[in-house]
């Protein structure tokens, strides 16, 4: 079943491409430009996931989080923000969201936020991670394709577990910079790049099948099959 | 920066009662001895006034008799002057009656050793001669040729025996205000500065934040009171400029990224739905420069984010070789595809105070200058170290964490070395030609914000043609910070 969403965001252009975006992925995307008119929708608590911008005029969304949260609906939310300090991230968290994105954000990465916080679509979190030919063992820090181990360093192995983790979707280079040193790093040299060409190295050359694909523009996908434009989101969401 | 300050603050106030002890005590001291001093001489001239006035009297009376008896001394006189001086001979007193040329007509018992002669002592009062004090009158003597004195004297052995118990009295006193004084001064000026002090404790708690409390008013209307007025002031106009500050950078933040945001999410969008072809190559090319602007906007809004304060280290404790080794981890595969060598063996532990995610930056920031400007074949050397210097230095601290990036790059024109950290500058024509074009020449500068941010201090030595070493100072984390 399809993941079903609503969208608050006052700015017509994001809150269309936001939408439309989503709904590439076959996700439902309801999408209202105030927080007034999303209420009915909110209240009635037939959606998994509702994504809010803080700053709208009138009804801003910490507001109309408080609002849900008072009226009990528990619907996981997830902020979208322009400001990114720090004390801001906090701030959002303490008001009950579950998540909080500072824009400019790739729809990808909302997508991999969407999908964790309503624990949908989510890979088992054991200690292997298996996906096709590829095997991680996360206690023994040792990977292997085909049987063959492959001898990875350990960022090598941070970004192949998120690889795997999210294998079929499209990983951001935020993302894996997220997953390598626990914040996002605006550095000038694409270390990302150069880890996954290294990765790519050692877990492609010599093998018959690509598993590393990039995604020009968005990033990078494990995947069994090539992706295609339009095509490799809605085959990750099924 | 309460903390650096902290340690000068209490050294100077320390100085500061020492001055005002030191300067009490002169002040003390010296009130003594003016007040012995004039205690001596006051006793000195009262008891010579009594004693003078006891001459005069007698000379008084001596004289009468003598001008009676037309200076002629008789028997009975002579039995009663000497009975006088000898119920006086504790006092040493004596008579002389004496001519012009010192030729002795009478004198009594007790007279002195060594008599004075009529030249040496005028007539017009008493006068010390020898521990004696003796007052002269010339006898009216009409018929005579020699004129006659009459000298009529007392000794100074008593007067000179309380003056001297006076004086060992005013000694004791001196000597125990010497031994006392600086004591109570040194409690005295601490009493002064007390209030000083507290106002020095309450100016230490003060923050920068809205909430960070004014200092308190005494209700005395004195000094120290306008001086906590004036500081509250400032304190307040201080605050409303950071929160101008602040206002702005959420709006600019705002201002910028939000059509940022519509742009990439449309071109997202639309580039996912294009075949593969020249139009969806140019829409991931529009992907790429919005990526790029969002570094420049991210960087933008972080250095002012340094710049306005908002990153004070939140007391935090940060395990700064833990980060360094990360980075390190990490920019190793980064150093080997530029066929360099990243070295990272003398990493010690050192823990600071601070925000992880700021330190990580200038961690990653530094090593990825260094790497990207050094070219193949050479090393890069990261090194973590607590130095520990017998004198504190400007940060306040006698101990500090270094972290040190060396590289064998190309190095830094000495002309461009003061230029560095400013913002937006490249030296990229000079450094290395295959120098990042995505660099926005902000690295740098926000290093320098965020280190200054954390009280510390970020130093460049370089050598053009033989490297660059980046040299980052913070306070170690104590646990009084706690």
């Amino acid at each position: 079943m399809a993941l079903r969403t609503v969208l608050v965001e006052d700015d017509p252009s994001l809150g269309r491409a936001i939408a439309s975006g989503l709904e590439d992925d076959g996700i439902l995307c309801n999408w209202y430009s105030n927080a007034n008119d999303a209420w009915p929708s909110l209240s009635q608590s037939e959606y998994d996931v509702a994504v809010l911008d803080i700053m709208m005029p009138e009804v801003d969304g910490l507001s109309l989080l408080d609002r849900m949260r008072k009226n009990r609906i528990t619907t996981p939310v997830l902020l979208l923000t322009a400001l990114g300090s720090v004390q801001d991230r906090v701030v959002g968290l303490n008001a009950g969201a579950d998540d909080y994105l500072v824009k400019p954000f790739e729809i990808p990465e909302l997508i991999a936020r969407l999908h964790a916080i309503t624990r949908r679509n989510q890979r088992i979190e054991g200690a292997i991670l298996v996906y096709g030919p590829v095997r991680l063992e996360l206690t023994t820090r040792r990977a292997f394709r085909d049987g063959k181990e492959l001898g990875l360093s350990p960022t090598e192995m941070s970004l192949l577990e998120l690889l795997l983790r999210r294998a079929d979707q499209a990983v951001t280079r935020r993302m894996l910079c997220e997953q390598l040193w626990e914040a996002s790093w605006e550095g000038e040299t694409n270390v990302i790049e150069v880890h996954i060409n290294r990765l790519r190295g050692k877990i492609d050359k010599n093998f018959k099948s690509t598993l590393i694909h990039t995604i020009r523009g968005r990033g990078y996908m494990l995947s069994e099959s090539p992706p295609t434009p339009n095509s490799a989101d809605k085959e990750a969401s099924r | 920066m309460p903390r650096t300050t902290n340690v000068s603050l209490k050294k100077s106030g320390t100085s500061f009662r020492l001055r005002t002890a030191i300067f009490l005590f002169f002040v003390v001291i010296s009130v003594g001895l003016a007040i012995g001093a004039t205690l001596r001489f006051g006793t000195r001239v009262a008891l010579e006034n009594e004693i003078d006035l006891l001459l005069e009297e007698d000379a008084e009376e001596i004289s009468q008799v003598l001008q009676a008896t037309s200076i002629q001394v008789s028997d009975m006189l002579e039995i009663e002057w000497n009975r006088r001086a000898s119920i006086h001979e504790l006092h040493h007193w004596f008579i002389r009656i004496i001519q012009e040329d010192d030729v002795v007509l009478w004198e009594s018992i007790g007279i002195p050793n060594e008599a004075p002669p009529v030249h040496s002592l005028s007539i017009a009062g008493p006068l010390d001669w020898k521990n004696y004090r003796i007052i002269q009158r010339q006898l009216a003597t009409p018929d005579k040729k020699p004129a006659i004195y009459l000298q009529v004297g007392t000794g100074l052995d008593n007067l000179n025996r309380d003056l001297w118990l006076l004086d060992r009295l005013l000694a004791l006193t001196l000597l125990s205000l010497c031994l006392i004084g600086p004591l109570s001064a040194w409690i005295l000026a601490g009493h002064l500065l007390e209030p000083l002090g507290a106002l020095t404790v309450a100016a230490e708690r003060l923050e920068l934040t809205n909430a960070g409390g004014f200092l308190p008013l005494r209700g005395t209307r004195d000094e120290l009171d306008r001086l906590a007025e004036t500081i509250n002031s400032l304190l307040g106009r201080v605050r409303r400029e950071l929160q101008q500050r602040e206002d702005w950078l959420a709006n600019s933040a705002h201002q910028l990224r939000s059509p940022l945001a519509a742009i990439t999410c449309n071109v997202e969008v639309v580039a996912n739905r294009t075949q593969e072809g020249p139009s969806r190559t140019m829409l991931d090319s529009v992907l790429d420069e919005c990526a790029a602007l969002t570094m420049l906007v991210n960087k933008l809004l972080l250095l002012s984010e340094a710049d306005s304060d908002r990153i004070q280290p939140k007391h935090q404790k940060v395990d700064l070789a833990r980060i360094v080794r990360q980075a390190c981890e990490i920019y190793e595969g980064l150093a080997i595809s530029h066929q360099l060598e990243l070295q990272a063996s003398e990493i010690h532990p050192c823990i600071i105070e601070g925000n992880e995610n700021y330190l990580r930056h200038v961690v990653q920031n530094l090593i990825d200058n260094a790497i990207k400007y050094t070219p193949p074949g050479g090393h890069v050397t990261v090194g973590l170290q607590v130095v520990e210097e017998n004198v504190p230095n400007e940060l306040g601290t006698s101990a500090y964490g270094q972290l040190i990036v060396a590289d064998t790059g190309s190095g830094i024109a000495e002309s461009d070395l003061e230029k560095v950290t400013e913002r937006f500058f490249r030296a990229d024509s000079g450094r290395n030609p295959m120098a990042n074009p995505r660099g926005t020449g902000l690295g740098l500068s926000i290093c320098q914000a965020i280190v200054q941010g954390h009280r510390g201090r970020l130093t460049i030595k370089s050598k053009p043609g033989e490297g660059t070493t980046v040299f980052v100072d913070f306070p170690l984390f104590t646990s009084s910070h706690v």
